[in-house]
This record gives C-alpha cells, structure tokens and sequence, in this order.
C-alpha cells in the first residue's frame, strides 16, 4: 500500500455536526470537534522544554495547556508565570506523561530528547507533537516509528511546508510544484538543488566553539538530566539552551536545524515518502569531534538517479531548484517550460490531507506529516551529518535502513545514550 | 611528566612502527607541520593528513595522544581532531592491523590518563576502533561512576559477544547507577546467560529506573523463564501507563516470542492483555496486543478479530486497527460484511475510510449505495472513498452526487474530490448542467472552474456574474480573472460600466487589469481602456485599473485627474498613482511629496523606486533626494530600510550616517549590515576600513529578534572580510586637506626647478581657496574662470566614486594622472552635437570620445560616477550605466606618448556653477613594477595573471586575484620555483599568512631534493601560532632554516600583508621585513664551523640556483614579486 493512500482526505466530524443539525439523532459521540468545542470536549496538551519554541507562541494556540516541563527552574518559572494557574510544571517529565488528563505531549526540546521522549509518549498512550528535526539518530527514528504505530498514536511533525506557506525564498508554495512534477512535464529523473541560489539559505552560524573550558552549572539547571542520554562534558553555557546546534552530542547545526524544513517538501515531491537515498557525497572541512562546522555541499542520490543537491556555499550559481530531463523550474516558480502556470492550473489538485493535528486526534486519521514519512525526511538529515562527521561517501540500504560495506557508519546510526536513558 | 613517560614505555614495548625515513624534519616538526593544518579544509585532504599522521609511526601518535590535556587546562584542539579523524579514517574497516596498532596505542591513554574526561576521550577512540582487546582494558571502568557509560559504549561495539558475557559476570555486583546502566546493554545484547541473574535483581530491587531497565532487558532477551515475572510485573501496575512501563515490557515481550516462534505464548499474552484492557487510557496497550496477535497469527485467522474491533467504544482503538489494516493491505471483503451490518454512522465512516485507502474496486458498489445515506458525514466519507479508487473515472458519479445534495458537507467534500482528480477537460461535460443547478452547486462548480483556470470558461463565468443570487455572482466574478484574455476585454469593459457594489467593482478591475496585462498587443488593449474611460459617466472606476496596466498615455490621464480634481477623483487619483505598475511615475510622486508632503505620495516614491528597475547607483540618488523632503521618522525609516537593498559602497555611507541618529539607528543598522555583508550565492560583501567601521558600530547597535544571529554573521564576515584598505575618502567634506591648485600641466611642471615649482603651487593654492568651497559637505565651485583643483597625491591604478552635479549649459570634467578628461556637461549644450551625454574621454582623437549612451540625470539633480583607470584604459559607469567601456585615455599634452604611469586626480571647473560629493578612491596595486624600481633595474617574476616562468608544483599554486595562492588541498606535491637561477639578488615580495601557517623561501636550490639543506631556506612562518611555540630560534620566520636566527615581532597580524626584501649577496644575507632588518649575516661562518642545528647543509657552499616557495601543506598567498639582478650592475 503506498503511504499516501492511508492519509484521509476529509474531515468526518466536521460533516457530522452540520448533519447534526438535520438528524438530530446522531449519537452523543459523533458531535467533537464541531466549529464550537465545549470545555470538556477541549484537546488538552503538555509542552516539554520551555526554551524558544516552548515558551512563545505555542503557550495558547492549538488546545488547552496543562502541564509544562523544564530541567531549568529559571525557565519553568518564568513560563509558568505566563499561563494560567491551573497549569502544573514538572522538572521531570517523566511525571508528566503519567497525568491522566493529557491529550497531547508537544516536545519542544534539543533533539537529543526528541526520540526517547516520543517513544515514551507513546508508551504512555499519548499523542505526540514533535519539532524538527525529528530524531538525533537514524536509530531512534526507527524506534519512535514503531512505538508510535504500535500504540495507535498520532504523530505530528512540526514542519509544514509540503502543505502550507511559500517556503522561505522559493517564492511558491509546494502544491503547483508536486502536480507540475506528477503530470510528468519534467520528466525523470529529477534533480533538486538547494542553496540560497534556489531560495534557501543554510544557518551556517551553528557553529560550535572549539576547546571549551569548563564553567560551574548554574543553580537552576539541572545540567546532568538537561544531558540525559548524551555523553557527559563538562559544563560551558555554550553548550545548552539555543546553542546547543553547535554540538554533535545533541544536534547538527545549520543541516539539522533547517534541513528538515528544506527537505521534507522534497522528499514529498519526489514520492519518496517510503525511501530513503541510496549514496551520499560530501564535501565539507574536517569536522571536529564535539563542535559542529560547515559543509559545502552535500550530495544525495536515490536508486532512480533522483538527486538532492545541498549546495551550502552556493556554488552552483545558475542552478534550477528543479530540474529533470525535459524542463527546470527556478525559485519564483520561473521554468524553462512555457505557460508554466496555465499548464498547472488545469492540472488536478494532489490528494488532500489532514493538515489539523486536532482533527487528525481527533478522527484518528494520520497527519500529512507523521511519524512515518517525519523519519524518512529526518533521515536524509541524518545521512549528511553521519557522512559530515565521518568525512567519507557512504551507501546506505533504504530497506533495511543500513549503511553498506561501513562499519564505522553502522555505528552512528545507534548512537550510546547515557544513564537510565533508553530508547 | 613522569605519566608520560610511563606511557611511553607502556605503549613502545607493545609495539614498533616503521617510520620514514627520507624526511629530515625532527618528529617535533612534523608533528607540529601537521596539527598546524588542522581542521583539514576537505575530507580528501583530511584522509590524508589521516595517512599522515598513522605513518608518524608510534613515537609519533604517542606524541600527540599526549597533548590532549583535561578541558579548560590549555588548547588541545588540533591534537583532538588529528586523533578523531584518524579513528574515523581507520574505522571503516575494522578489525584490521591498522586499528589494532592505534587501539594498542589508544588503551594506555583510556586508562592511565589522570583526568577522567581526557580518559573518556581515548574510550570514545575505542568505541570506533576497538577489538577484544578494548574488552578487558575497559572491563575495570564498569564499576566507575564516571566512566562506567563510556566503558559500557566501547565494550558493545567493540565486542559485543565478549562484552555480554563481561555484563553479565560483574552485573550483580556493581552500584546501584552502574547496574541500571549495564543491564540496560545487557538487554541491547541479549545476553540470555543473564536472564536469570535479571529475574533475581528485579525481585531484589525497587529502584524505578533500574526495574524498568530489568522489564525492558528481560523482555528483549524474550526468554520463556521470564513470563511469570513480566506477567507479574504488569498486572501489579493494573495494566496502566506507569514509570517502570510495565505493560509496555510485556508487550515487547509478547513480541520477541511471536518473532522467535513461541507463538501460543505469544497469543494468551496478547489475548489477556486485551481483555484487561478496557479504559480509553489503555487503548493503545490494547491495539498494539492485537497487532503482535495478528502478526503471530497471519492476516486471514486474524481478520474476524481485526474486525471485531469495530464493535469497540473508543475510537483511537478502532483506528488503529484500521491502520494496521491499511498497512498489511488487508482484503475488503470482510469489512465490507461488517459495514452492512454496523449501524453507528461514524464507524460506518471509517470503515468505508478504509475501504477507500484499500483501493478494492470490487467494493464501489457498495460505496455508492452509501452516497444516499441518511447521514451526511457518512456520504461525504464516501465521495471520498469513491474519488480515491476510482480516480478521474469518478468525475461524472460525484458531480451527480453535487445535484443531489446541494449543501454542505456533501458539497465540500465533491469540491475537494474533484479539486484532487478533475482538470480542465474533464469538467467541460458538465457545463451545460450548472445553468439548472442549485445556486450553492453553481458557486462550487464556478469555483472550480475558476481554479483550473481555463479561458473557455470565460463565457460561464461571465453568464453567472449577472446572476441574481449574490454568491453565485460574486463567485463568478471573482473568477474571472483567473480566465480573462484580452479577447474578453470590451466584454469586461462593457460590465465594469453597470451598477455594482465595491467588491464586485474590485474583482472587475483585476479581471480587466489581467486581461490587458495578458495582450500580446497591450498598447491596442490600453488604448481601449483609455477610450472606455473617456466616454465613462464614472470615470473613477476606471483609474485603478489604469495603474494596474501602466503606460505612458494612462500615468497622464492620472495625473491630469489629480491636477485638476478634488475630493474623492484626486484621492482615487493619488492612491493610482501610488500603485502604479512601473516606475515612470517615480518624477511624479517626488513633485507632489515636495509640493504637498503628502503622507501616501512619500511612502509610494519610496516603494517605486524600491521596485524599479533602475540601476542601484539610480536607486540611491532618488532615495537620497526624497529624503529632506521626509517629515517624520518613519519616512526617514522607509529611506534608509529601502536603501538596505542597495548594495553600493556609497549606499553604505549614506545609511551608516545615520547610524547614531536616535529613533533612525535601528533601521541603519539593519541597512548597513546587509548591504556590507554578501547576499548569499554571491560574493558581493564590501570590503574595507570604512566598511569594517561602520559594521563594527552596527553590530554593537544592532537589536530585534534576530539580533544575535545578525551579530555572529557579521562576526563571522569581519573575520573573513579582507584586510586590503578598500575606499578612501579623497574629500573629507569639511574643507579641502589633501588637495592644491593647478600648476599649468604635467609635462611644464617636470621641466620646472623645486623653488619655481613652490612658488607656483602657492599662488595656485591662494586661486584655489578663494574659486573652491565646502558647502554642506560637498565641493563648489564659485569662481568664474578656468581653475582645476588637483589632488596633492598621485595616483597610478585605480578605482573611484565620486557624484557631481551642474546647472544649465554646465561644463567639467575630472582628469585622470593629471589629463583630461572625463566629460561633465550638459548634454543639450548646443555645441557638443545633439544628444551626447556625459562621461566620454572629451579629448581622445584615435579611440573613441564619445559615451555609448546618455544617461544623465535631469538638471540639476546629482548624477554618479563610478570609474576605473587601470594601465592605460579607462572604464566609467554613469547613474549605474556603463558609458566607456575600457577605452585607452590618450595623451593630451603629449599625443607622441601614452599617458603618464601616475598623476593627480583633477576636478575640473570650466567657468560654470559645479558641485561634488562622496569622492572616494580604491587604489589597485600590484602587477606593475614604480618607476622608482623600474629605474633601478628590478624585474617582475610573477606577472599576476599566470605562472610563466616558473617550474614544479603548478597545482597547489594557482592564481588567485593577482596573487600566488598556496592551495594544499588541491593534490599536488613538491615546491614552485623559478625557471632562471640567480647567483647574488635583491628580492622584494609580499606575502600573507593564515593562523599557523608555514612556508619557506628556498634559495640557491636545486630543482629537485630537501631545498633546506642542499639550498638555503628562509622561513615564512606564523610565530604566533601555539603549535610553533617550542621552536628553536632558528627556526622562526625569516631564519636561514637551521643557520642564522631571525629577529621576531614583527610580522604584522595573521591576515595582512606583509613586505619583505631579501638580499643575497655571496656569502652576506640581510632580511628587510616591514621595514625592518631582521636578519644581517654571514653565512661563511656556518660554513667553515658548522651550523646552528648541527646539520649538514651542503647548499650553503651553492654559489646560485634557483628561487623557490617550499611549501609545508599550509595556505599562504604571494604577490608583488620582483628581482633585481646584483651581478647585471
């Protein structure tokens, strides 16, 4: 069955309460998720990490937030003060997860965390939430997708762009591109490029400071669990809250950060949403063994000779966002294809999705982008950065999600994790 | 110290490596050559300073290994990633000699280093490389509280059969965190030798961690011995969500077995827990039971359970199973049975759900008797499902379905059906329906028209734009300018005439504007709108549209309605003329903001011109000529923000001046950051010590959400940025320091004696002060006569900006090294001929005198020079257009001659009111010899463009903006030298070093051999570097390597340009760095009693050889190399 046959397309509730107002003996349970929600009726949700994403914009937005979670006092503190007096703040969010009345856990932490508190989210019968990128490891990818599928959950995660916004500086958004792409006026293979060229600009600010001195943990943070699975360093503030991009131990830099935003539409416009690329070529400086640098350019080949060119100094300077045998599409969606627009306006629409996680909570129907193809884009995310830091081209099997003739990268799709952490 | 030494021992009677042994560099060297060129730039090059590094041999590696230091205690950093990436490189292939010779190496430091985060490093090393060997040098660390997780990492991967049975011996016996830890890998393994040593723990112990990590092991091993204590474990958690997941482990655990083939366990583990599980909170516990049990059992056996599900309450139950069926790709059929018999509407919803994403063309029938449903969720579930099956083939069901239940939600759902599978011809067939339809199915069917966008709907539309009903009008006249063309125009215009309300009016407008917007003929097509207008009752309606088509003939009528109306006609007329299509409005706007000061005209001029084509050099004019008429900060604001897309040096200035300007700073420093700093694709960052300045204070001023990345950028630029001096302002706009009268012309002057020279230049000066003044920052002349205000400095090659300004029949120029000239004037000046703009060469009579094209500015506004001189040509863009294109400047005092290498920059003032600013002069150095050195005899070795004349590595050297650029990278190997040999030279060149570079001069050298020893070499080096800081003193820049030491301190910083003279004269060597000697010797002495380094160096008896760049893998660049021969004299 192909993954975009088991998205829904339609919004059973809603149709339900219009039908409602008709049949008035519609049984008590078909009438959630009507324009009006009751406070009962009301999705409730929990965020763990109080840092950028968790202290902002998401306190009030999408449900009713009950609980909040934070190794740093400080911050749990300061957020608290921002909410109602009925939300509960947690140091541990273990304890989270057991609170009966939580519908969805949204984890907004470092990526480190990502994985294991999904799973454990599931576990606990929750629905889950996740930003980008999804998972530190290829590993724990695989395992967050079985939990979540085992245990019947929904999964969101939190990038948007294969179904809403121009993203970034492309200057359109996905829709016309996928259908341009499926009607086959491109032909095939397609090669993507990624730069700022094409619209898309790599934070290559995340860089880690080498040769960091150790500094005494401030008293509000609880620097060992804030670690968690990750190996044990010494203390710098460089390290934690918004710069921990920097640092291999919980993320990638500028690749993880946007890559998954970057990626995901392509991946989702290729029909790639159940594989995986089979090559990786980088280019890029010597990598240090704790501190994040920059790459130049790294590039993906998927078995069909489909390509994703990250092209992260821009060097490929008349390059097309798109471009396959019979035509290339530039950013602002110019293409060497005329009447472009007309041609796709009389194209139909791809098949819509769920693109509301209450609704997708609510009628169990699986988010446009969930756990499964979530972990697929992560993937290629985690594909750059193992071959970043290994410093070599690997091949990778997309079926059996291993790397071939490579010990040394079969070794960093687990990665160890500390303490009690297990994943 | 003594720790050291140990080691060494420790490791030399383990192992002995081969070393090279050509290479005469002692060990400290290499080392020191190779950490100094970490991080490698690629991973080429990283793999093989990797080889590099294993082929050091043991001393070597021992060496490094011991300058990682505990954190905070010093800089280890290059020796970090030399050890890193040499356990990367190896581990690819592992278990092979190479790795077990480094693990031989790196066990030792992993465990008798003396600070446990340096311990843990060389245990990390392990994890890549490591063998059984790692297994019992780690085995000790279990119990240790720190490095027990590190241990645990490298022992798994390292051997991870031996590491099982290691876990399982010394388990029970460690402290509390340490046994969490390692059952937790004794689980990862499965180490079935444990499983009762677990079952014993858990019955001991009730720490939470340590019996969830025993549950999860016990269930991973999936021994049959454990049922009862996982069976326990979870019903004393009542089968409820709790910290030690209980219920979770027995799940697994039920797993393992259906996979390993204890199936009949397997199941009454499923078949319990679903039975216990009744809660919605349990749900999930429940359908992951019944998924184990379906895969233990095969998809047909467990398809009557899968679809007794069905009958469950809670509907996150259901649905998973519903998922899982989707998955397994379950058969239709059975759910089919079930959807007839259920009665819940919403569980008939999911399963024809289902039955949609199963794709079973058998089961359409049965869909279709659900689009009469009573229930309105359940037929639109099934529009759905019909659509998802069937594909385009289902347009004609749906669109019956639309006629049949013309509401929502049953018309949204066909809408988006339809959206996913129709295009345009498939809907065609259907058209002749919607006149008959329902109003709300006319408004969907005119919406989709609309979206396909086909101009054959045209004619549908419009009959529906007239309709009664308002959303069925409004729908379609929304859609029309998704379909207009400009056949449609009358038509259109036609309707813009009758009565409508505001919207509509709006919607007409752009249908129009799109229809004449898409003419191939639009002139025609504007003429008709423009003839439509004047025969309008309501000419108002007509003016947006106007603005929205353009056109000479359209902005008139505008304007004249604005000139001549008032009330509502000139409001609607200025609004226009703010959003007008094109830039030709531009003058327009600028005359009404300073007639008017008019709010909407200001913000307007500004949004043109940032939309305009113009050129930015253009741009920056008019934005700086609106700006005094700017009447509160956020027109001042909108000024500088738009000038932060202008990416010119003068557009820096311009914006940075406001950058202490209260309520303007913020926006000035978000102009100057991003037009200092490259946009991306594009290697346009400005440069220089203006722009240094100016960034710095923006940086510190800077704030706003994006603040902190804005200041690492700029950071990261001002490291990157060039050290080179850029711009210079040649007038300071305060008074006239730096420039003099004119004294006759150059040729007269030389031919003057110094005393005559000063007296002349004094009279000059006392013209200059009273026919030249500084008027708000710019430079007048007010004098009436012929009087040229020269510069007191020469110029040779060059780059300069400068703007300028005349009145009526105005004349000028400016001369380049003292001759005219580029031309200022007014180009409807009769006796120039008709039509010549400014910026020809006036003066030239062989090339060409006249500029390509006029691109004047309006008098008197400013206008902007941007030049270069370079040799003898010349190159000038005037308001950003280019207007001589390297045209050879002749000489006109002297026509028998080209024109002089160097001379003063002269303004010219020809009896006519004249203006300047911003003059500003970027000198270009490099590939031509002064005349100074050309008289003295000197000769270029490196003519800037490419290496002839010279031999050897031309891989690694390659050019790079007039300069020899040392790329190690690259792959090549071996030194670049010249082709002739020279005996006794004076050598001049400038180099520039990066972080830890090292280079050396080779002097007297053979083409081939150790250039050190069977030549002279003279150091290039970064002294600072840390990894140099153990050097003997001869070996620091500038030293005759091994022979004569060189004075230190005074190589300027790491990224400027030095300047470097080398005199070899027989045996007498001197070094002139920056001016000073620092080194003056002889080198007989060495000779005849032996060298400082106790090394033979037979190349200091050569008399002559060649002149070399010895390079030592690091990147340097040189430029400005020249010779003069001493032997020639």
């Amino acid at each position: 069955m192909k993954e975009k046959n088991r998205l829904d397309r339609r919004d059973f509730l809603k149709k339900s309460a219009v039908a409602a107002t008709a049949f008035t003996i519609v049984p008590r349970h078909v009438l959630g998720g009507a324009g009006y929600v009751a406070p009962s009726d009301e999705l409730t949700k929990a965020i763990i990490g109080c840092g950028g994403i968790g202290n902002g914009n998401h306190l009030n937005r999408e449900g009713r937030l009950v609980a909040l979670c934070d190794v740093d006092g400080k911050r749990l503190e300061s957020t608290l003060a921002k909410v109602s007096n009925s939300v509960k703040g947690y140091h541990d969010f273990r304890e989270l997860l057991q609170q009966t009345d939580i519908d969805i856990v949204h984890i907004a932490t470092p990526p480190h965390w990502h994985g294991i508190m999904a799973k454990m989210a599931a576990e606990a019968g929750k629905d889950i939430w996740c930003e980008k990128p999804m998972t530190r490891t290829i590993g724990e990818g695989k395992r967050v997708v079985e939990a979540v599928q085992q245990t019947g959950r929904m999964f969101r995660l939190n990038t948007w762009f294969r179904f809403r916004g121009d993203f970034y500086g492309l200057g359109t958004t996905v829709k016309p591109l996928k259908k341009l792409i499926e009607s086959g006026a491109l032909g095939w293979p397609l090669k993507f490029t990624v730069s700022g060229i094409t619209g898309y600009n790599w934070k290559f600010y995340w860089k880690g400071e080498h040769n960091l001195n150790p500094e005494p943990v401030p008293e509000h943070l609880d620097y060992n669990f804030w670690l968690g699975p990750a190996p044990y360093k010494p203390y710098n503030q460089e390290r934690v809250h918004s710069k921990f991009r920097g640092y291999w131990d919980y993320d990638g830099g500028g690749l993880a950060d946007m890559g998954q935003h970057y990626l995901d539409p392509v991946q989702y416009m290729l029909g790639k949403d159940d594989t995986s690329p089979v090559h990786i070529e980088i280019d890029a400086p010597q990598q240090h063994y704790d501190a994040v640098g920059t790459w130049r350019r790294i590039e993906y080949t998927y078995a069909d000779g489909c390509k994703i060119i990250l092209d992260g100094e821009n060097r490929d300077k008349d390059a097309a966002y798109i471009e396959g045998p019979l035509g290339k599409v530039y950013r602002n969606f110019k293409s060497t294809i005329p009447d472009v627009k007309k041609l796709v306006e009389s194209l139909p629409d791809p098949e819509t999705q769920i693109t509301s996680f209450h609704e997708s909570v609510r009628t169990r129907k699986k988010f446009a982008l969930n756990e499964g193809n979530g972990h697929r884009s992560g993937t290629i995310v985690n594909l750059g950065v193992i071959a970043l830091r290994l410093g070599r081209s690997l091949d990778f099997d997309p079926v059996r999600q291993e790397f071939i003739h490579d010990d040394g990268a079969n070794d960093l799709i687990d990665q160890p994790a500390r303490g009690p952490w297990q994943i | 110290m003594k720790q050291q030494k140990i080691l060494a021992v420790l490791i030399l009677s383990l192992i002995c490596l081969a070393t090279s042994a050509q290479d005469e560099r002692t060990l400290e060297t290499k080392v020191a050559d190779l950490l100094v060129q970490m991080p490698a730039s690629s991973f080429e090059y990283r793999d093989k300073l990797a080889d590099e590094t294993y082929s050091l041999g043991s001393d070597g590696l021992i060496k490094i290994c011991s300058m990682v230091i505990p954190p905070g205690t010093g800089d280890d950093t290059q020796a970090r990633f030399a050890i890193e990436s040499l356990s990367k490189y190896l581990s690819k292939e592992k278990p092979s000699h190479k790795t077990k010779e480094w693990e031989a190496i790196c066990i030792p430091f992993a465990t008798h280093s003396n600070d446990m985060y340096v311990q843990a490093f060389f245990i990390r090393q392990l994890q890549w490389i490591g063998s059984s060997a790692s297994i019992d040098a780690l085995s000790p660390f279990l119990s240790d509280d720190f490095l027990c997780n590190p241990a645990i990492s490298a022992m798994k991967q390292a051997d991870p059969q031996r590491a099982g049975v290691v876990f399982a011996s010394v388990a029970g016996s460690l402290p509390d965190q340490q046994k969490t830890e390692t059952v937790k890998a004794i689980g990862d393994l499965k180490v079935i030798d444990a499983n009762n040593l677990l079952i014993d723990m858990l019955a001991q112990d009730n720490k939470t961690d340590l019996q969830r990590n025993i549950l999860i092991a016990l269930a991973s091993i999936g021994s049959p011995d454990s049922h009862k204590p996982l069976s326990n474990a979870a019903k004393a958690s009542g089968y409820k969500s709790d910290p030690e997941s209980a219920t979770m482990a027995l799940l697994e655990y039920a797993g393992e077995l259906g996979t390993n083939g204890n199936r009949e366990l397997s199941n009454r583990i499923c078949l319990r827990i679903m039975k216990k599980c009744k809660a919605a909170s349990q749900a999930h516990f429940k359908s992951y039971a019944l998924a184990i049990y379906a895969d233990n059992v095969g998809l047909e056996d467990a398809m009557p359970m899968l679809v007794k599900a069905m009958k469950d309450d809670h509907k996150a139950y259901r649905m998973s199973i519903i998922h899982y069926a989707i998955d397994k790709s379950s058969p239709a059929d059975p759910w089919v049975k079930e959807l007839a018999i259920t009665k819940d509407p919403e569980i008939q919803s999911e399963i024809i759900f289902l039955l949609g994403a199963l794709e079973d063309k058998t089961t359409l029938s049965t869909l279709i008797k659900f689009l009469d449903n009573p229930q309105a969720g359940v037929r639109s579930e099934a529009v759905g499902a019909i659509a998802s099956i069937e594909g385009s083939s289902a347009v004609d069901e749906i669109v019956s379905h639309m006629f049949k239940y013309p509401a929502a939600p049953d018309l949204t759902a066909a809408k988006s059906a339809l959206l996913s599978i129709a295009n345009s011809e498939d809907l065609k067939p259907f058209i002749h329906k919607i006149p008959g339809a329902p109003d709300p199915v006319k408004v969907v069917f005119i919406e989709l028209l609309a979206e396909k966008g086909s101009p054959e709907f045209f004619g549908m539309l419009m009959a529906n734009a007239r309709s009664e009903s308002k959303d069925v009008s409004y729908a379609a006249i929304r859609g029309l300018q998704r379909v207009a063309t400009d056949n449609n125009l009358t038509t259109l215009l036609d309707f813009l005439s009758e009565d409508h309300d505001d919207l509509s009016t709006v919607e007409i407008q752009k249908a129009i504007i799109s229809s004449v917007n898409s003419s191939d003929n639009k002139k025609k097509h504007v003429d008709m709108v423009l003839s439509g207008m004047g025969k309008a009752e309501d000419k108002t309606t007509y003016i947006p549209v106007l603005a929205g088509i353009g056109g000479e003939k359209s902005l008139n009528s505008v304007k004249d309605l604005y000139d001549h109306s008032n009330g509502e006609s000139k409001e609607l007329a200025l609004k226009a003329l703010v959003n007008w299509s094109d830039g030709t409005v531009i003058p327009i706007l600028a005359d009404i903001c300073k007639n008017t000061g008019s709010e909407p005209a200001f913000r307007g001029y500004v949004q043109q011109v940032d939309k305009s084509k113009h050129f930015p050099e253009q741009k920056l004019l008019l934005l700086r000529k609106i700006m005094p008429y700017a009447t509160n900060i956020d027109q001042k604001n909108s000024v500088i923000t738009a000038c932060g897309s202008i990416k010119t040096f003068l557009s820096l200035l311009f914006v940075s001046g406001y950058l202490e300007e209260v309520q303007l700073t913020q926006s000035a420093a978000h102009a100057t950051v991003k037009i200092a700093l490259p946009t991306s694709g594009k290697d346009d960052g400005l440069y220089g010590e203006n722009v240094r300045s100016v960034l710095t204070t923006a940086k510190e001023i800077i704030s706003g959400p994006e603040s902190p990345y804005i200041k690492i950028d700029v950071e990261t630029y001002l490291k990157a940025m060039s050290h080179e001096q850029g711009f210079v302002p040649i007038f300071n706009g305060k008074d006239l320091s730096g420039w003099q009268g004119l004294v006759e012309n150059p040729i007269a002057r030389a031919k003057m004696d110094k005393r005559e020279l000063a007296e002349k230049q004094a009279g000059a000066n006392e013209l200059m002060l009273t026919n030249w003044k500084v008027q708000n920052g710019t430079l007048v002349f007010m004098g009436t006569g012929y009087d040229n205000i020269c510069t007191i400095k020469e110029y040779g090659d060059f780059e300069m900006i400068v703007d300028w300004r005349i009145n009526k029949k105005g004349d000028s120029g400016i001369y380049l090294r003292g001759s005219p000239q580029i031309q200022i004037w007014d180009p409807s000046r009769e006796e120039s001929g008709p039509q010549v703009g400014s910026g020809g060469l006036f003066n030239n009579q062989e090339n060409p005198s006249k500029p390509l094209l006029v691109a004047d500015n309006i008098i008197p506004d400013w206008n902007s020079f941007r030049l270069t001189m370079i040799g003898e040509r010349v190159t000038v863009y005037l308001n950003g257009n280019l207007v001589v294109n390297n045209v050879v400047l002749e000489n006109y005092w002297d026509r028998s001659i080209p024109i002089f290498p160097s001379g003063p920059i002269e303004l010219q003032a020809h009896g006519n009111d004249i203006a300047f600013r911003d003059v500003y002069v970027r000198e270009i150095h490099g590939t031509e010899l002064s005349p100074e050195e050309k008289a003295e005899g000197f000769v270029l070795l490196f003519n800037g463009k490419n290496l002839d004349g010279w031999t050897g590595n031309k891989i690694n050297h390659v050019i790079e903006d007039g300069t020899i650029a040392i790329r190690p990278e690259l792959g090549g190997h071996g030194n670049l030298y010249t082709e002739k040999e020279y005996t006794n030279f004076n050598f001049r060149l400038e180099f520039k070093l990066t972080p830890g570079a090292n280079n050396g001069l080779g002097i007297r050298t053979p083409l081939e051999g150790n250039a050190a020893y069977l030549g002279m070499e003279f150091q290039v080096l970064d002294n600072t570097a840390p990894v140099y800081a153990n050097l003997e003193p001869y070996q620091y820049h500038g030293s005759v390597y091994g022979v004569i030491p060189a004075r230190r301190g005074f190589l300027r910083p790491v990224g400027e340009w030095n300047e470097q003279e080398v005199i070899v004269d027989g045996t007498k060597i001197k070094i002139v760095l920056n001016g000073t000697t620092i080194v003056d010797g002889d080198i007989a002495d060495s000779i005849s009693n032996g060298t400082l380094d106790g090394k033979d160096h037979p190349g200091l008896k050569r008399k002559t050889g060649h002149i070399g760049f010895l390079g030592h893998g690091s990147v340097l660049w040189f430029r400005n190399i020249r010779i003069k021969d001493l032997d020639s004299e």
